[in-house]
């Protein structure tokens, strides 16, 4: 069987790994990736702390804690954590795979190793079983674990997939949580008439033999074929691959059909037991030593209760394996010396833990390891149950780009280490589904034109999942028609030549901070510049001998890049529209400096963008405002028309900005820069800018000279104008000056006769401030 | 992906628990340690928009003519318009009857698409229509036709040739200021423009005399006076982008220093990356070779690093080895003595001056060697670290280990003994960086269902550092990334400019 397949079968809702070994880049770069391609997410492992420790020394793997948790589970009596249980989650159903596995690329079939994949319609009892098993993890003395509330609720969700199934009572899973495997067997055996043969595989043994030895008294069965695999056994620190001084009681066989074939290294456990009334199979993680079957290991094994049976392993006689010096005494030396295993989460600033294994209370120096850098977070008190808190300001961001965050304790030379979940991060996943591996991918700046695709259609299906206050809706519909190739007519031609969970919030009700804390950064990570992604077939991951590779993802980013474009084009009314009121202009602004930065689209496209989106932005007093300054001078400064600085003052006046106070810096609009002006000076046109006056500004002049409080200068452009003469007439004629009509706000009839203005008329009155009517002439201040 | 329901009849009818298949792992990626990306990013300081393939001037004119010629036809058509997969099915014509018409008078003509070409080289004549047609034209359009995105598409839009229509994705239209060297490309074989392929939209006959006769006419190395001097003003003239601009004066300058007609490309790179002092006349060295420098030390830089991958797979082969027994290794593989008590008196220590590309052809020679190999690789990573600027760029990520990065980092395990130096090198920059961008790149694969490779060669195992299963060889030796110069070199000898 590959369990991969099952993995990536199903956008699972929820997913718990239990295992003793841990590679965590196994885990990143085979079992996320086959849980993203299905759509599934929300990944939890159970580990005992030498998974934890091995995960910590891998540097290279940065998810931890962010796109999944990892919780240490430890033994409270020396024993180890050793079950290999997948349980794996959608709404309303569940699926078990329980083996011999654990998350390495050799459990995962580097090894020999066995798997059961069991579901509720077939082995509901199982389904118990394991209920039970996260249960009493939660609850047991013997478990010291921070999972509790994760353990009760993968209890829950097992009990309730398993609701109204039959108990056919043939598949169980046994777990040392309720007593010894072995002991659990031995109830099973004699309810099958007791036992005739028993055949074990396991990879390892007590030296001496004494978890046989006690499973025959047990079983009251003198003999136990033990299967030497042709391929030997997985070689583990301080084990041994037979009981080499237990005598010569434990006959060599070969399961031949079963198992003798492979070539693998045997890590497979499982024992067969052929009862007077039928056949028990038993498989899992315990070894057949006296720590897995008897003692202080937790262990989780799936029996199948065969009434009746008809075939049994067909074993034949073998040599048992020769004693190496690879083969040790058993012994735990080391173990005292490792680092200590702690849980921890942050949430918000404030780190929340507890030291596991070994325990210690007190005050302990303490630090915090990211991939980037280690900060000294000074000392901390421990409570008599290994808990503790404390605060780490600043450190969020950073976690949520770079994921991997260790926390370290230190007392005495002794240290302690865990990984910090992010408890922000691990909500974003629960609640935005699958979206939720892109936008993790935005704010690591990793995201792709795939990402960035989906990105934006999730927002158009919604424009509240936008960052910022944005109130309009409506935009999204998923009924929306297929856009149509249009026909490109000689027009286009010769303008191109001359051109040269899923609401997003808390529920019902309004977002949480979480999650507006997660769309802030999501908009942090829009305003940044990264530079356009790499086209032209010069990308960093391309195999050159690939040729197909390249096309395809050529062809695919392209296709990405035009969807991006598009719903960016759709997504742009949502955000302008009247209901938004302007608010999230700014908003579409970084979102649109985002996309030319990435794709770099055609200039001309990029000047519509910000034709639509400038005159939104209502406000350039906010903290954001100083994104807006460079493109609104940019796009001016890039028309070509003679009264560019005109009007770029009046865009600036009209938010009640002076613009000769302001400064202008390119520096977060690089890519508008580049498309429409790369040798513009926007210096040189802010002076022009700060130097102009404004038609409205002219008309105040002209009327303070023409009322006596002020000098006649200042209205230049009003003196070359057609309406001079009249205007003239009225600066020092009160008569005159009565008959001029002044307009506070443009309007496009006339005030005294109220016939609505030729076309021309009014729009000179709107852009220029000045008409006629009535033989009359229209003053507009407001232009 | 399989499907959920085959996998639960399956579990449903097996009587026992079934062994784990072995993994089949489809290896992949090239750039195990994710450092390309800042190698693009310099080159774009010195020579950007232009790649290792668009190193002519023809192709630039035939698709910019193209393009002027769909304007030509919807001029003539009765509508004045046309379905832009019209426009586009014209202009694919247009280049693959050029493609086609080259590979005739020259077999290896200089442009890509040889082997994909070699059935119609044999046809008497083609129909571009119908399947096979629309097939082959699909193909081109993202792999060796003159628009693709590994080929002359994007400098054909950045370096202002052709002009994107707004509002129609794939279509086009010459810069208007190209009117005359279209006018006098189009001179040479204006007999020839009666013929069908030019004047419609839809499928079209092409004989394969035609074809012939016509690659004479628009020959694909002998561009004309009009062009050369087009192309130059765009490659380094007014409207080349600025950085484009100094690059090419870089070239030029490098070229005079040299003083040698014969002067081979391999000379002007060095030249251009050599020191004031090496130069003939150090006052004509421009600023630009500063930027040009600092791109091969980064090649130095990322082909150091990944050398030491490729060297530690090649140790790894054998079985797992600690972090302390590959860096004994790969010390004792140095043969020297004894090394300095510190990394700051040993690797830190250097004052190498040399030209960072001899250092690269040295440790390319190496790679074929794995016994010189960590010799090289010290060498190169000392003039790497010397050199490395204090501060990144605004595009080097860190996480691509900036040369900046590297060097504070570095200097920050001076004290360290060589050994505990190289231990610390081998942990963050060879092993954790092959991890984070094999997995990063892996899950970005995955979040777009796209294919399913295995990236990850070495990971943490019982026993220490081990390959991944199924890793059974070193594989090819990295390479430089090619640094776009034989392109530029070529485009500016067709402008004679050089």
């Amino acid at each position: 069987m590959n369990p991969l397949e099952l993995i990536s079968a199903a956008p699972w809702k929820r997913v718990a790994f239990t295992t003793y070994a841990l590679s965590l880049s196994f885990f990143e770069a085979v079992l996320l990736d086959a849980l993203l391609r299905g759509g599934g997410r929300n990944a939890l492992i159970l580990s005992d702390p030498e998974g934890v420790r091995a995960g910590l020394s891998e540097e290279g793997a940065r998810r931890v804690g962010r796109d999944y948790e990892i919780e240490p589970v430890a033994c409270s009596n020396h024993g180890v954590f050793h079950p290999k249980i997948a349980a794996l989650f959608t709404d309303d159903d569940a699926h078990l795979l329980i083996g011999s596995g654990n998350l390495t690329f050799a459990g995962w079939g580097g090894n020999l190793e066995l798997a059961e994949h069991l579901h509720p319609s077939f082995a509901a009892d199982a389904f118990d079983d394991v209920a039970g098993f996260f249960e009493q993890l939660a609850g047991s003395d013997q478990v010291m674990t921070s999972a509790g509330s994760a353990c009760e609720a993968l209890a829950a969700m097992l009990r309730r997939s398993a609701q109204g199934h039959a108990r056919a009572g043939n598949i169980h899973v046994l777990h040392s949580l309720e007593g010894s495997i072995a002991e659990q067997l031995a109830l099973y055996t004699e309810e099958m008439g007791g036992v005739t043969r028993v055949t074990a595989v396991s990879p390892y043994y007590d030296l001496r033999g004494e978890g046989l030895g006690a499973l025959a008294a047990l079983l009251e069965c003198e003999r136990i074929d033990l299967h030497a695999h042709p391929s030997g056994t997985v070689r583990g620190q301080g084990s041994n691959a037979w009981p080499f001084e237990g005598g010569r009681r434990w006959s060599a066989i070969n399961v031949s059909e079963a198992f003798g074939s492979d070539d693998r290294p045997l890590h497979a456990k499982s024992i067969e037991l052929v009862c007077r009334k039928g056949r028990l199979l038993l498989s899992g993680s315990a070894n057949v030593t006296h720590a897995g079957l008897f003692g202080r290991n937790i262990e989780a094994g799936v029996l199948r209760i065969q009434p009746d049976a008809k075939s049994y392993w067909v074993t034949k006689k073998a040599t048992a394996p020769t004693r190496s010096s690879g083969d040790d005494l058993d012994d735990d030396e080391g173990a005292s010396a490792a680092v200590g295993i702690l849980s921890a989460c942050l949430e918000g600033e404030t780190i929340r833990g507890r030291i596991l294994v070994p325990r210690v209370s007190g005050a302990v120096r303490v630090d915090l390891r990211t991939p980037r850098s280690t900060r000294d977070l000074g000392t901390v008190q421990i409570s008599a149950d290994g808990a503790f808190m404390l605060v780490a300001p600043g450190i969020e961001i950073e976690s949520w780009e770079n994921g991997r965050l260790i926390l370290g304790l230190e007392r005495n030379g002794r240290r302690w280490e865990g990984f910090v979940s992010i408890a922000a991060a691990l909500e974003l996943i629960r609640r935005t589904g699958s979206i939720a591996p892109r936008l993790m991918a935005m704010l690591a700046g990793t995201e792709t034109p795939a990402d960035v695709a989906a990105i934006l259609a999730w927002f158009r299906e919604d424009p509240s999942r936008m960052p910022a206050a944005l109130a309009a809706g409506g935009a999204g519909s998923g009924d929306r028609p297929k856009a149509l190739e249009a026909m490109v007519t000689l027009a286009d031609l010769k303008a191109a030549g001359v051109a040269a969970s899923t609401n997003g919030g808390a529920g019902p009700g309004e977002p949480s901070s979480v999650w507006k804390h997660a769309m802030a950064l999501i908009r942090a990570a829009f305003t940044q510049s990264r530079g356009p992604w790499g086209g032209g077939g010069e990308t960093d991951d391309d195999d050159d001998e690939d040729e197909k590779d390249r096309e395809k993802r050529a062809r695919s980013e392209e296709l990405a890049n035009y969807r991006s474009l598009q719903i960016f084009d759709e997504l742009l009314g949502a955000m302008l529209g009247a209901q938004a009121s302007g608010q999230s202009a700014l908003t579409a602004l970084s979102l649109s400096h985002f996309l030319a930065d990435r794709i770099r689209p055609a200039p001309g496209k990029v000047q519509l963008w910000l034709d639509k989106i400038l005159p939104h932005i209502v406000d350039l007093d906010g903290p954001e405002a100083d994104i807006a300054i460079a493109p609104v001078l940019l796009q001016h400064a890039a028309d070509r028309r003679g009264d560019n600085a005109i009007r770029a003052r009046r865009y600036f006046v009209r938010r009640g900005i002076d613009p000769s106070g302001l400064t202008v810096s390119t520096e977060a609009i690089p890519a508008f820069v580049d498309l429409l002006g790369p040798d513009l000076d926007l210096d040189a046109f802010l002076s022009e800018v700060s130097a102009a006056r404004t038609m409205g500004e002219q008309i105040d002049a002209y009327l303070s000279a023409a009322q006596g409080r002020g000098a006649a200068v200042g209205f230049d452009t009003l003196r070359q104008s057609a309406f001079w003469p009249n205007l003239e007439q009225a600066l020092g004629n009160a008569t005159s000056f009565a008959k001029l009509i002044l307009l506070e706000r443009f309007q496009s009839a006339c005030p005294r006769c109220h016939m609505r203005l030729p076309t021309a008329a009014a729009e000179d009155l709107r852009q220029r401030g000045l008409a006629s009517c009535c033989g009359r002439t229209i003053l507009n201040r407001d232009c | 992906m399989t499907d959920l329901s085959e996998l639960l009849e399956t579990a449903r009818l097996a009587a026992d628990p079934r062994a784990i298949d072995r993994r089949r792992v489809d290896f992949g990626g090239v750039d195990p340690l994710g450092l390309r990306q800042i190698n693009f990013g310099l080159m774009d300081r010195v020579l950007p928009d232009l790649n290792n393939v668009a190193s002519h001037i023809r192709p630039y004119t035939l698709m910019a003519w193209a393009w002027r010629r769909v304007r030509y036809v919807v001029e003539n058509s009765k509508r004045n318009a046309a379905a832009p997969e019209d426009m586009r099915d014209f202009v694919d014509r247009i280049e693959a009857i050029f493609a086609w018409s080259q590979f005739l008078v020259e077999p290896r003509a200089d442009i890509p698409g040889a082997q994909a070409m070699r059935s119609m080289l044999e046809a008497s004549k083609y129909r571009f229509g119908g399947d096979e047609w629309e097939a082959r034209r699909n193909m081109r359009r993202y792999s060796t036709g003159l628009i693709s995105p590994l080929n002359y598409g994007p400098s054909l839009r950045t370096m202002g040739w052709l002009v994107p229509v707004e509002g129609a994705t794939g279509i086009f239209q010459a810069d208007p200021s190209l009117d005359p060297v279209l006018d006098a490309f189009e001179k040479r074989f204006e007999d020839e423009l009666g013929h069908e392929a030019f004047n419609r939209f839809g499928a079209v006959t092409v004989k394969r005399s035609d074809a012939e006769r016509w690659g004479k006419l628009w020959a694909l190395e002998k561009p004309r006076a009009a062009e050369r001097k087009s192309m130059f003003v765009r490659l380094g003239g007014a409207r080349a982008a600025t950085a484009r601009q100094k690059g090419i004066a870089l070239i030029q300058a490098a070229f005079a220093d040299l003083a040698d007609d014969e002067a081979s490309y391999e000379d002007i790179r060095l030249r251009m990356a050599d020191r004031a002092e090496e130069w003939g006349e150090p006052g004509d060295r421009p600023p630009a070779a500063d930027e040009w420098r600092a791109v091969q030390i980064r090649q130095l830089f990322r082909l150091a690093l990944e050398g030491l991958f490729f060297w530690t797979i090649g140790a790894l082969l054998p079985g797992p080895l600690t972090t302390a027994q590959l860096v004994r290794t790969f010390l004792d593989s140095l043969k020297e003595e004894a090394l300095p008590d510190t990394a700051g008196a040993w690797i830190l220590a250097s004052d190498d001056r040399k030209n960072p590309i001899e250092h690269l052809r040295s440790l390319q020679a190496a790679l074929r060697d794995q016994a010189k190999l960590p010799s090289a690789i010290v060498t190169a990573l000392a003039l790497a670290l010397r050199e490395a600027p204090d501060q990144c760029h605004s595009f080097e990520n860190p996480d691509r280990l900036p040369l900046s990065r590297a060097k504070r980092e570095a200097t920050s395990w001076s004290n360290l003994s060589p050994a505990t130096f190289m231990a610390r090198l081998f942990e963050i920059w060879i092993m954790a960086q092959h991890a984070y961008w094999s997995v990063g790149r892996g899950l970005a694969d995955a979040r777009s269902r796209g294919k399913t490779i295995l990236r990850l060669r070495i990971v943490m195992d019982e026993g220490g550092w081990t390959l991944t299963p199924g890793t059974t060889r070193q594989g090819n030796p990295p390479e430089p990334t090619p640094d776009r110069l034989d392109t530029a070199i070529s485009l500016l000898v067709e402008c004679d400019q050089l």
